[in-house]
């Protein structure tokens, strides 16, 4: 049993055809198991991917390739509620949540 | 203040948000590249109507610009029948009750096929919420 949702990565490469994410700080609303976070990371400056369920942010941050655990940050937070500074971020992602 | 609001507070004048949503036909499920069955989208998509709404009065403010628009297909792969039936009944999608049964007694993968639409939206130099910001550190001057 289990299932995988895009492994043929269609979701990245659509996010990489509209946006450069070389050297950018990213904020990841709604970022799941981190399953875009690793992608968008391999070329970000940094990236705060934050999603209201802790068993995803525990797997996601399972999941991270120890080269980029410098530049990514997960946290536990709905939008509404997370602190963030204002105009701190060049580029926000949101998959499938508002 | 709602997310989308804290969204575009969050990004620094000229930067960019990009949002991923579902968007219609309804999803459908192939076994073997043949479509079996079809689920029901509408209870996801008024939620993603929702959300669509809420960037297009943002948009209408004057405070995103639409720059870019990519629709793309995107697939979720299962095990089996069972496994599908089980993450979609546990989800915001439904399938009619009748296809149940047969769907999961389907002992091969399967995969649902869905569309989705990624939009480019720069936040103007000039939006409302970098207005706000100048007011308050006016203020606190």
């Amino acid at each position: 049993m289990g299932h995988t949702l895009d492994p043929e990565g269609a979701h990245l490469a659509a996010l990489r055809l509209l946006a450069d994410f070389d050297g950018t700080r990213v904020l990841e609303m709604g970022c799941g198991e981190g399953r875009l976070t690793r992608g968008i990371a391999a070329e970000a400056a940094s990236v705060l991917a934050f999603d209201p369920d802790a068993g995803s942010i525990a797997e996601a941050q399972a999941s991270l390739p120890p080269e980029l655990a410098d530049r990514v940050a997960f946290q536990v937070a709905a939008a509404e509620e997370i602190e963030i500074e204002r105009g701190s971020f060049d580029l926000v992602v949101f998959s499938w949540a508002l | 203040m709602n997310a989308l609001s804290q969204m575009i507070e969050a990004t620094a004048p000229g930067g960019l948000i990009l949002d991923l949503q579902v968007i219609r036909p309804d999803p459908f499920v192939e076994l073997d590249g043949e479509v079996v069955a079809r689920i029901d989208g509408e209870p996801l998509f008024a939620w993603a109507d929702a959300a669509t709404a809420a960037v297009e009065a943002r948009i209408a403010a004057g405070d995103l610009v639409q720059e870019a628009v990519d629709d793309h297909d995107v697939r979720k792969h299962y095990s089996d029948g069972a496994d599908l039936v089980e993450d979609v009944g546990s989800s915001k999608r439904r399938f009619p009750e009748e296809v149940i049964p047969i769907l999961a007694a389907i002992a091969q993968p399967l995969v649902v096929r869905e569309r989705c639409r990624l939009r480019r939206l720069r936040v103007r130099r000039d939006s409302t919420a970098t207005v706000a910001v100048r007011l308050n550190t006016m203020k606190d001057e």
